[in-house]
């Protein structure tokens, strides 16, 4: 319950910002970052939840058809939650390439659920740039997350009491 | 059952919220999904935010408009100043052309009034010495190259200028009417009384040897008699500015000024052959 009251306020007031001042810039993918986090983290049906919702808010405030984003979101977090069984993401190069992988899977999930509602959208420059950004910051996200969750504000780590 | 669905509860409420994701999406233009509701509460919840983010945007805004851009409009600044610069002495070499051509086209319409042979030539110096600075010649940029030769007149638009006095291959030294060496027989234009009209070394002439009983009086227009075979008959000298009884009961005491701008000449015309005197 902690990451709902924390991540669903932060997303917020990130995507506010991202509408209001940096509408046609490409800036990082909180939503994307924010699941990324949460199934590499500690897979958990609150997470898939999390997913959910974080989407729905997403496609809000995008402006797209509700539902797309957070079905993309959805298997994204199901799918990295078995991978991460696998794979550990913790060099930061690894973690910048599976975050660029993971933001563009979730456009074309979007580009797919779009296309059976009747809308044909293709692939862009700025979800590329997009993805790269988000990419790129992402070890600070990342740190940022992670302190949140050293000093209590998000559930602690697989393992850990 | 209730294990399986324990062990395997992410992929089943993943699978689970999918499917619901799908209908809301699909179903979106009917508003299954509650989206305006949702929608309401997002933007309720949001709108402080996006007020606070446009007024430190519009903060940043200013102080980027007013401060930091304000770096690069010092150089631009300096650059459109040069550029000013050039452009004011641009204006001011085109203005003085565009005075240069009109008193060109004011000399050429006299000279072929005058109807006389003459060239143009330009003023090049002025001479002033003397402990009162009584030696009033100007300097010419016409010379004996140019058939230029001692006693010619020299004549602008507005009246006489003087004569020439001493020349070399390139220049020539015209002797101002005011000259105090400068003397040329004059005649009152309404009356036609002559008298001798000499230079005083200042700024003005007078005017020698009217009778106390001729009709001269301010504001008359001296012209040349055309006597010394120097000027030709005509040509306008100076106006009377002063008439007062002389002191010798004989002659009266006549002042004038020259007609032509003698302070300030630039083109003038010489004129090489009197047809006129």
């Amino acid at each position: 319950m902690r990451d709902f009251i924390v991540f669903i306020p932060v997303a917020i007031i990130y995507l506010s910002f991202r509408v209001t001042i940096t509408p046609e810039l490409p800036i990082p993918d909180i939503s994307v970052l924010i699941v990324f986090f949460l199934a590499t983290r500690r897979p958990s049906t609150e997470g898939v939840f999390l997913s959910f919702v974080l989407g729905y808010i997403d496609d809000i405030f995008s402006g797209t058809i509700v539902g797309s984003s957070s079905f993309s979101l959805v298997i994204i977090y199901t799918v990295l939650c078995f991978v991460s069984r696998k794979v550990a993401f913790t060099d930061p190069l690894i973690r910048g390439v599976a975050l660029f992988i993971t933001y563009m899977i979730k456009e074309l999930l979007v580009i797919l659920v779009l296309y059976f509602t009747g809308i044909h959208v293709g692939m862009s420059l700025y979800m590329v740039a997009t993805g790269f950004v988000t990419a790129l910051f992402s070890p600070l996200f990342i740190a940022l997350f992670r302190k949140a969750t050293e000093v209590g504000l998000l559930r602690p780590e697989r393992g850990e009491p | 059952m209730l294990s399986f669905i324990r062990r395997h509860q992410i992929i089943l409420s993943a699978f689970l919220l999918c499917l619901i994701s799908l209908h809301i999406a699909v179903n979106a233009e009917r508003g299954i999904g509650g989206e305006v509701i949702v929608r309401g509460v997002v933007s309720t919840i949001s709108k402080p935010f996006q007020k606070g983010f446009l007024a430190l945007y519009s903060v940043f805004d200013r102080v980027w408009s007013n401060y930091v851009y304000l770096v690069g409009v010092k150089e631009e600044n300096r650059a459109l100043k040069e550029s000013l610069h050039k452009l004011l002495e641009e204006n001011n070499r085109l203005r003085e052309e565009l005075l240069l051509t009109a008193r060109l086209k004011e000399i050429l319409k006299y000279r072929a009034r005058l109807g006389i042979e003459s060239v143009a030539a330009e003023v090049i110096g002025y001479s002033s010495f003397g402990a009162a600075g009584w030696i009033k010649t100007a300097t010419l940029d016409k010379g004996s190259r140019d058939g230029i030769k001692v006693d010619m007149a020299v004549v602008s638009p507005r009246g006489v200028v003087g004569r020439i006095i001493e020349v070399t291959a390139t220049t020539s030294t015209v002797l101002l009417i005011t000259d105090p060496r400068s003397s040329i027989d004059a005649v009152v234009q309404r009356t036609r009384i002559k008298g001798l009209l000499e230079g005083t070394g200042s700024r003005t002439l007078r005017l020698k040897y009217i009778r106390q009983l001729d009709d001269v009086k301010p504001g008359d227009v001296l012209v040349t008699a055309g006597l010394s075979g120097i000027f030709p008959k005509g040509l306008a000298l100076g106006r009377i500015t002063r008439v007062e009884k002389g002191k010798d009961n004989f002659f009266k005491y006549i002042e004038a000024e020259p007609m032509a701008p003698l302070d300030n000449l630039e083109e003038v015309l010489i004129i090489k052959k009197s047809s006129r005197g």
